[in-house]
């Protein structure tokens, strides 16, 4: 009798297998069909809300993409195409004059005109309203021509004017007047390639191709962005098949992603910074260039990127990234030089070297270890770092009230980031997340950023980024790299720049 | 008996405004959040504007009292991060967590109780052997690398659950069966040595000798007395398995108020945190209360100490 059970034990768990194992290939099969018509992405944190007015954070921007429409977007290498404008041009340098497409429909059925985007940056400055957003729009009006043409004004020459409105997303003012902003947020309407159906906080926001839509239709008909947050059951959900794209792969997953057909993992650059801020309003060594030149020189970059970041990052030399206006090649970064660190160390008067304080925190890629390597590179010339991890937003507010400790590693990019918007927000003199005071810094970035002609602004950047690297108020390290696990049935579905997911081209 | 009620009452008003304090002090001592609501190109003036609206230019104490009398109006202030009032996006969450820790509180009822019985009479036998390990592994099994595995197991390898999200009943096995692991290891350890303590009583013997059924003693005399004791820990299990959910929600990515925890330490949205550490210290006190009282009514002696 037991041998009987002990046989039955074995066939069912013989055959409980083998039935698995041709459930997976039943799955791979159908899914290699053309009939999948659902995408499921996950992101590891939620959107923050569906109010483009009062929107931050990448994830939320993506979803907003593809829901609605702005006057112009990007592609995934951030350059400027048209959206709702199909044509644009500078009456003088204050003025831009957009054209919007005739017949361009939100998804109730209104039409879009040109009212609807003076109502949309109206409502973002208006102070009463409280949008989160208000202070980076309210340098800009907007005057309507005719239903179909609009001006928008600066107050001073702007030419990045185009990156920062493809982040604004046109509301419909009849609707948003009707029901109100609360209601608008919780039943969003666009005039993208999807339209809104549902948001289940911190799970999952689901949304459905929009057939009316003015561009080229989405081939994808229901998409569902989930929110996972732990990085193990991201990988175990693509594993799984319930899901065709993860974010935020760590390093030492990828081979074994890459070791199935099922599955690959694609990357790309982003437009984020990764530096070693230097806190030189902080008295000591470091407000000494010849010192903050010194660590410089001292640091491999090359192998950093090499060694510990799996190659996925790209070594810059200043506050720019070649997908930047204005990015200039021929200023190459520091040369490893721990001879020239040691000589202009000894100059600046730290012959036997110096200690220095390193701050670091989770969720830069690989960070922790970058920064363990980082330091001891360091140490072959002399300067002994210790290292303090830090929670990240305790770290922001040091950063803030420049209490921070000597070196910090840190990142900036994301939304309309550009060489002017990151030279001012990280080393203007005064901002909130500086900790460099220079008005000779401050002079020439203005007057890059102001520049409307493109010769005119390479030139002023290319001196704006010789300056930079020269001053040296941070140890500029690499581009940081988006490192995405995809379905291999998932077709034309890129990474992007600016590290939103953008799904109106993906199909399967 | 009302003396005593109106004590435990008391105590509970004093632990529950000591909470509120150290709550409130600890978060608005560790930063502000203003600086981190707005974008970084934000300007001073811009910070400066917020702050005054947000009521954070009042000294701390005039921000604590505010704090507290709009805890007894319900008002728990608006979260910075939703932009609604807090107690709204709390409360949205609760029936997820509830549901999680119900069933996992089920779960561990159901392969608790007849396991810890088992053990119990097979004392110093294999069964008992093997339960016991696997009961004291249940319990320092952190829940974290249970979850993950689980998930590998039954989603990655057999494809039979889905990993995590909550989207139909399949979505709660794992998570709950995660949760439901260490109370029901507590259970088990606790129901087995009070099972064994009340099978050696007199009484016991009495029924053994009248020549009762073996199972009939097992049940009616020995789980019955045995139980009565487990039951005050029961209580306290409810609890604190809502407060395990913090790592399984966010493991199994559960909207619950665990992983909503997290998130609202991380956002600095300080209202939402409050609120939920206010709303979680209030069930445990309250769950303390009612365990008090119940030894009360099964055992008269407490209230004389």
């Amino acid at each position: 009798m037991k041998r009987t059970i002990l046989l039955c034990g074995i066939l069912s768990i013989a055959m409980l297998t083998g039935i698995t194992g041709c459930k997976a290939k039943t799955a791979a099969e159908t899914s290699s069909t053309p009939t999948k018509t659902e995408l499921v992405y996950v992101e590891s944190t939620d959107i923050s809300t569906m109010d483009p007015r009062n929107a931050t954070g990448t994830v939320t921007a993506g979803i907003l993409a593809n829901v609605f429409s702005s006057l112009v977007k990007t592609d995934e290498n951030g350059t400027i195409l048209p959206d709702l404008a199909e044509s644009w041009k500078n009456i003088n340098d204050l003025t831009w004059e957009f054209k919007l497409h005739d017949g361009i429909k939100f998804h109730d059925g209104s039409q879009l005109t040109a009212e609807d985007v003076k109502y949309t940056i109206d409502t973002i400055k208006d102070k009463n309203n409280k949008f989160r957003l208000a202070s980076d729009f309210s340098f800009m009006d907007v005057e309507v021509v005719n239903p179909l043409t609009l001006n928008i004004i600066t107050d001073g020459p702007f030419p990045e004017i185009l990156l920062r409105l493809n982040y604004v997303k046109i509301l419909p003012k009849a609707y948003v007047e009707k029901v109100g902003n609360t209601e608008f947020a919780a039943k969003p309407i666009g005039s993208g390639p999807f339209k809104f159906v549902e948001w289940r906080k911190d799970d999952r926001v689901i949304l459905e191709a929009n057939q009316d839509y003015f561009g080229k239709k989405p081939i994808i008909q229901k998409a569902t962005m989930r929110v996972i947050p732990e990085s193990a059951a991201r990988i175990a959900a693509l594993e799984s098949g319930e899901v065709d794209i993860i974010t935020k792969v760590e390093t030492s997953q990828i081979s074994r992603l890459q070791g199935s057909s099922s599955y690959t993992v694609t990357s790309g650059p982003t437009t984020r910074v990764m530096y070693f801020g230097i806190n030189t309003l902080k008295k000591g060594p470091l407000q000494d260039k010849r010192v903050r030149q010194a660590l410089n020189y001292a640091i491999d970059k090359q192998a950093l990127i090499t060694g510990v970041l799996d190659n996925f990052g790209k070594q810059l030399a200043t506050i720019s990234t070649p997908e930047y206006r204005g990015f200039d090649p021929s200023i190459t970064p520091y040369e490893y030089n721990p001879a020239k660190a040691k000589e202009l160390l000894a100059a600046a008067g730290y012959p036997n070297g110096l200690n220095l304080e390193i701050s670091t925190t989770s969720g830069f890629l690989n960070g922790s270890d970058f920064v363990q390597a980082f330091a001891s590179q360091l140490k072959d010339v002399g300067v002994n770092a210790t290292i303090l991890e830090e929670d990240g937003t305790v770290r922001n507010e040091k950063i803030i009230k420049a209490t921070i400790s000597d070196l910090y590693f840190f990142g900036f990019g994301g939304p309309y980031s550009s060489m002017d918007n990151l030279g001012k927000n990280s080393f203007g003199t005064g901002e909130r997340y500086s900790t460099y005071n220079n008005p000779e810094f401050d002079a020439l970035r203005k007057g890059a950023g102001a520049a409307i002609d493109t010769n005119e602004a390479n030139k002023l950047y290319s001196q704006l980024q010789a300056y930079i690297k020269e001053d040296a108020p941070a140890i500029f390290s690499h581009q940081q790299y988006g490192i995405y696990a995809i379905n291999t049935r998932l077709k034309d579905w890129k990474p992007r720049t600016d590290e939103m997911i953008v799904i109106n081209d993906a199909h399967f | 008996m009302k003396a005593y009620l109106f004590k435990k009452i008391t105590q509970m008003v004093v632990v529950l405004l000591g909470i509120t304090l150290v709550v409130f002090s600890i978060l608005h001592l560790v930063g502000d959040p203003v600086q981190l609501l707005l974008p970084p190109s934000a300007s001073q003036e811009n910070v400066e504007q917020l702050r005054e609206e947000m009521g954070f230019n009042d000294p701390l104490l005039v921000q604590y009292g505010r704090f507290l009398s709009g805890i007894f109006r319900g008002d728990f202030g608006m979260s910075y991060n939703y932009n609604q009032p807090a107690l709204s996006v709390v409360l949205e969450r609760v029936p997820q967590t509830l549901k999680l820790a119900g069933i996992a509180f089920l779960i561990s009822l159901v392969i608790g109780i007849p396991t810890g019985v088992l053990s119990a009479i097979k004392q110093d036998t294999v069964t008992d052997a093997v339960i016991r390990v696997l009961s004291f592994l249940g319990q320092c099994t952190p829940s974290f690398l249970l979850g993950i595995m689980m998930m590998l197991l039954f989603s990655v390898k057999l494809k039979w659950l889905p990993t995590s999200g909550n989207d139909g009943w399949k979505n709660i096995i794992m998570p709950s069966l995660t949760l439901g692991l260490f109370s029901t290891a507590t259970i088990i350890r606790l129901l087995r040595s009070n099972m064994i303590e009340v099978m050696e009583k007199e009484f016991i013997e009495v029924a053994r000798a009248k020549g009762l059924k073996y199972r009939l003693i097992v049940w009616k005399h020995g789980f019955k007395n045995a139980f009565s004791s487990v039951m005050t820990v029961l209580g306290m299990q409810i609890v604190s398995l809502m407060g395990g959910a913090v790592i399984i929600e966010t493991v199994f990515a559960w909207p619950g108020i665990g992983r909503l925890a997290v998130q609202s330490i991380r956002n600095n949205d300080f209202m939402v945190t409050e609120t939920i550490v206010i709303l979680m210290a209030s069930c445990f006190v309250v769950m303390n209360l009612i365990v008090d009282l119940l030894y009360a009514v099964i055992n008269p002696r407490v209230k004389v100490q």
